[in-house]
């Protein structure tokens, strides 16, 4: 006996189903392209060159971390008069310890702290044409640039340029182990007082 | 007498519906690589700078198409899509008449031998041992050679340039910067292009 094979019917798309997955497609793809396009990004930006001028630092900026600096600034001075009339009593080297490690924990600044700080900075240097500010950037070598340059684009920021910088590269180990810390009144070249921070390694 | 329509419906088989998509699918695939590749430029003044930075997710330095205006140093990966690979400067001379782009003057410099690759301890070098590294023997060279050249007196808009990927340790961008600052006035300024993966 012949078997009649069972004639199937033909399975068919809609046509307006199928444009419909189309065009969803379509806007699919257009929407991840438009993503995707968001290109590499070259940031460009003009900073003046630094003046690597010893001894002449009102602020040191040391770089910790990406995101955490220590701040020193004419406030030093009262901090090490005030552990040295209480603490007169320890070992130099214990003193110095002491020292050290009141100011970093006093003036150890979060990333936003700072840009307050030199947002402060900046106003300063905005009210008074005639004051002069000299920036010390301690960076430790292994930390990405664009941390310093992103201060740096900061205080190059203002309306008398009267904030210059100089750049360094070292860590706070190296100040942690310094022999001294302390602020010392000098003229600059154009014969104003200015308290300068001194380091001594 | 009533006349009869007799159309058939039309329709698409599944195979050309696959097709498409398919081919919908290739392009979006192709297209996708080539805009990975792309390099957009975007120029900013001296202020209003928004530095913020998002994560690097390609370092590779991508070469642009605009004409090199004076002496850029461009650092990057030897091997692009291996963050660990050590650094390697590039030194970009214009030429006289500024008719070099970006790519033209790498290429050039690829000629000219003016590239050098940092030892992968650099960071453990010392300042002098580092300061006698191939690479910064090179800067100190071009930056000597570019400012006798064209950098013959102080001036405000003269400047130099460094191109990087943001990952880029501040040793050698300091070690560019501390040899312009040796020239005072007459190389007074730094233009930095910083690359910064998708923005």
């Amino acid at each position: 006996m012949a078997f009649k094979l069972k004639r199937r019917q033909k399975e068919r798309v809609e046509l307006v189903s199928l444009m419909d997955m189309i065009f969803i497609l379509l806007v699919f793809f257009l929407v991840t392209s438009f993503v995707i396009r968001r290109p590499l990004q070259e940031r460009r930006m003009y900073v003046p060159a630094p003046e690597n001028i010893v001894g002449r630092a009102q602020i040191v900026i040391q770089f910790i971390g990406e995101d955490q600096v220590f701040w020193l600034d004419e406030s030093v001075s009262s901090v090490v008069e005030e552990i040295e009339e209480t603490l007169g009593y320890l070992s130099p080297v214990r003193l110095r310890a002491r020292i050290l490690s009141e100011l970093i924990s006093q003036n150890t600044l979060s990333y936003p702290e700072l840009e307050r700080k030199l947002q402060q900075l900046r106003e300063r240097a905005n009210q008074d044409p005639y004051a002069r500010f000299f920036i010390l950037i301690r960076c430790p070598n292994e930390i990405p640039y664009f941390r310093v340059i992103d201060v740096i684009a900061k205080i190059s920021d203002t309306s008398y340029r009267n904030i210059k910088y100089g750049c360094v590269g070292g860590t706070l180990r190296q100040i942690q182990q310094c022999r001294r810390i302390y602020t010392i009144v000098e003229r600059d070249e154009e014969g104003r007082r200015r308290k300068n921070i001194r380091i001594d390694f | 007498m009533a006349f009869v329509r007799n159309e058939e419906k039309k329709g698409l088989s599944l195979p050309g519906l696959i097709d498409i998509i398919f081919l919908l699918l290739i392009f979006s695939l192709v297209t996708l690589s080539v805009s990975q590749t792309k390099v957009e430029t975007q120029k900013s003044g001296d202020r209003d700078f928004d530095f913020d930075l998002p994560e690097t997710e390609s370092r590779e330095t991508e070469e642009v198409e605009e004409v090199l205006q004076t002496l850029l140093f461009q650092v990057e990966h030897v091997d692009p899509s291996d963050l660990e690979s050590p650094k390697i400067l590039f030194v970009l001379q214009p030429s006289v008449r500024h008719s070099l782009t970006l790519q033209e003057a790498k290429l050039r410099a690829i000629e000219d031998s003016l590239f050098a690759v940092f030892p992968e301890n650099f960071l453990d070098l010392s300042s002098w041992e580092f300061a006698q590294t191939p690479p910064c023997r090179l800067i100190r060279w071009a930056i000597r050679q570019h400012k006798d050249a064209h950098f013959l007196e102080p001036n405000p808009t003269h400047a130099i340039e460094i191109r990087a990927g943001k990952d880029t340790e501040f040793r050698i961008v300091n070690f560019i910067m501390e040899q312009c600052s040796a020239y005072g006035d007459t190389i007074p300024r730094l233009m930095l292009r910083t690359l910064t993966g998708r923005g």
